[in-house]
């Protein structure tokens, strides 16, 4: 039996037996395998010709528009503007959600007068509410700033409202034995406890920012990575909306690690950071 | 005058769907300053309705809770009724240290929290762990850490509702010394309710029997701290105390 104890034959879920199947040391390598088989045969493809290099530009060529973009300040000047729309709209619509999620989430009684309109705006999504928006704000900057605002609200809102509102009485109560006022509770314990959804929100929130902007650019704007999809869409530039597509997904992508990692940083007690949430 | 708490005709009333129930029925009690007693009772016979009474976290429905002037409660820090809850209830985003020091923010010097916090550490044997935070910790280890916090509250009067329920028999024995030792050195008033006999006799000074939110026995522990309960001489007492509480056809029932 102690022979058996020693054997190198026990396998079981220790530190790097989580997912035997691929080692988790596989990591970003392992992230950039799809891409990269992808990339092979969209490059295979393109060179044999398989489809026409107008429904599909080559590699090449999306390098070569990628290339004269950059060169020329257009693609950044589009990236930025976006940018800054998001960080316009973003922080309104955190600096109204949050209060209000914490209003509602300490005063739950309040949330029979909000609620039922909170509920149908909702449930409207908000480029639908474009025309209206331009119609009101005009085609410039405003339009655009109040599609995020609508796009974000709610996920920042509900999980902060959710985190506030599902604070552990247990622990209200630990303060309220160890002698906290009503205001100390609130910032030393509800406020921390319910940061894990709050940031959760933000982070739903800043990814639906970028899908609603690029939405509004795409029907009113004159810069701005939708603009620039919809302007090269009238020029038949397909290689310039690959372009697009590349960067917003890899901005995306990268802005939303950036957060995960701030988050992280944030709430250490979670080890993991929490993913998912309400929207 | 003796100091102490003293519960005059303490009932607790919980309304229900239908009628209502008697958490406590009329309790009457005096707990002398400086004491170390034991409240023991099943399960549903009211021992966390009392302490939470006591703690100030509910009201009697009749009955009146007095504390002497040395043990008066308030909002101040050093001044009051502390409590151990039966679940440790850290803060989990804050780290042992931070736990510990949770109810001295805001209300004493940095340097004086730092000197307190570190002094409780040491006494619960857990410096190495102060930068970690709750979800890292044995069952045993949280429940120490929510001990010290209470004792850094410096409160006159220590609450303890089955702190150690949920704990393995070993760590329990452990922390029972702990507390014996602690009780000895602050020399506070201690309160620890159970429904575990031999920890009632291993701690009390006077073990209490608490049934449907009355009282029905009282019996004093005359011997030394820390204690064997294993003893020729506790056998008689525990007798007595198992029969108070499981009546008489518990104890020969399982022969
Ligand atoms: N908040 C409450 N609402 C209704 N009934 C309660 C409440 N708290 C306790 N009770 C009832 O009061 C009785 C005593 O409960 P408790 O003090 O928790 O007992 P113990 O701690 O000894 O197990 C139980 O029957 C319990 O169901
Ligand atoms: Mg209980």
């Amino acid at each position: 039996m102690a022979g058996m104890e020693k054997s190198q034959s026990w396998v079981g879920a220790g530190s790097e037996g989580e997912g035997t199947f691929f080692p988790a040391s596989f990591g970003l390598a392992g992230g950039l395998l799809f891409p990269l088989a992808a990339l092979i045969v969209w490059w295979i493809g393109s060179s044999l010709g398989l489809w026409n290099a107008f429904l599909l530009p080559s590699p090449a060529g999306v390098t070569r528009a990628a290339v004269k973009l950059a060169a020329s300040g257009e693609l950044l000047h589009h990236i930025l503007s976006s940018a800054l729309r998001i960080a316009w709209g973003f922080s309104l619509s955190c600096l109204t959600a949050f209060p209000l999620g914490v209003l509602l989430g300490v005063r739950p009684g309040l949330g029979r007068f909000f609620n039922p309109t909170l509920e149908f705006l909702r449930h409207v999504p908000p480029l639908a509410l474009l025309p209206m928006l331009i119609l009101w704000f005009g085609i410039g900057e405003a339009s655009k700033t109040a599609v995020i605002v609508l796009a974000t609200f709610f996920p920042v809102f509900l999980n902060t409202v959710d985190g506030v509102s599902r604070c552990d009485r247990k622990l209200i109560e630990v303060g309220r034995t160890l002698g906290l006022t009503e205001r100390e509770r609130f910032l030393r314990i509800i406020l921390p406890s319910s940061l894990p959804s709050v940031l959760t929100g933000l982070r739903l929130g800043l990814g639906y920012s970028w899908r609603a902007l690029i939405g509004a650019e795409l029907i009113a704007a004159s810069s701005g990575l939708g603009y620039l999809i919809h302007d090269a869409q009238a020029l038949s530039r397909s290689d310039v909306i690959v372009v697009a597509i590349l960067v917003m997904g890899v901005l995306g992508a990268l802005t939303d690690d950036l957060f995960f990692r701030l988050a992280r940083r944030l709430v250490p007690w979670r080890g993991e950071g929490r993913r998912g949430g309400r929207n | 005058m003796a100091g102490g708490i003293r519960l005059q005709g303490i009932t607790k009333r919980y309304p229900l769907a239908e009628g209502e129930i008697r958490a406590l029925d009329g309790l009457s009690l005096f707990f002398p300053k400086g004491s170390f007693t034991v409240v023991l009772g099943r399960s549903g016979s009211g021992k966390t309705t009392l302490l939470r009474l006591l703690a100030g976290l509910e009201e009697p429905t009749e009955g009146r809770i007095l504390f002497s002037e040395d043990v008066r409660r308030g909002g101040r820090c050093g001044d009051g009724v502390g409590i151990v809850f039966q679940e440790p209830r850290l803060m989990p985003w804050l780290t042992v240290e931070d736990n510990v020091a949770f109810a001295l923010k805001g209300r004493l010097e940095d340097a004086e929290i730092a000197a307190r916090t570190t002094s409780i550490l040491a006494l619960l044997g857990m410096e190495t762990f102060r930068s970690a935070y709750p979800d890292q910790l044995s069952g045993g280890m949280a429940q120490r850490v929510a001990l010290g916090r209470t004792l850094a509250f410096d409160p006159e009067v220590i609450l303890m509702d089955e702190p150690l329920g949920a704990l393995d028999y070993f760590t329990r024995r452990r922390l029972q010394g702990e507390i014996a030792g602690l009780h000895r050195e602050t020399g506070k008033t201690f309160l620890l309710v159970t429904h575990d006999v031999e920890e009632a006799l291993a701690l009390g000074d006077r073990v209490v029997v608490l049934e449907a939110g009355r009282v029905t026995d009282c019996f004093c522990i005359p011997f030394d701290r820390p204690r064997e309960t294993g003893c020729p001489e506790f056998l008689p007492l525990r007798r007595r105390v198992l029969e108070s509480i499981a009546g008489e056809q518990c104890l020969t029932g399982g022969h």
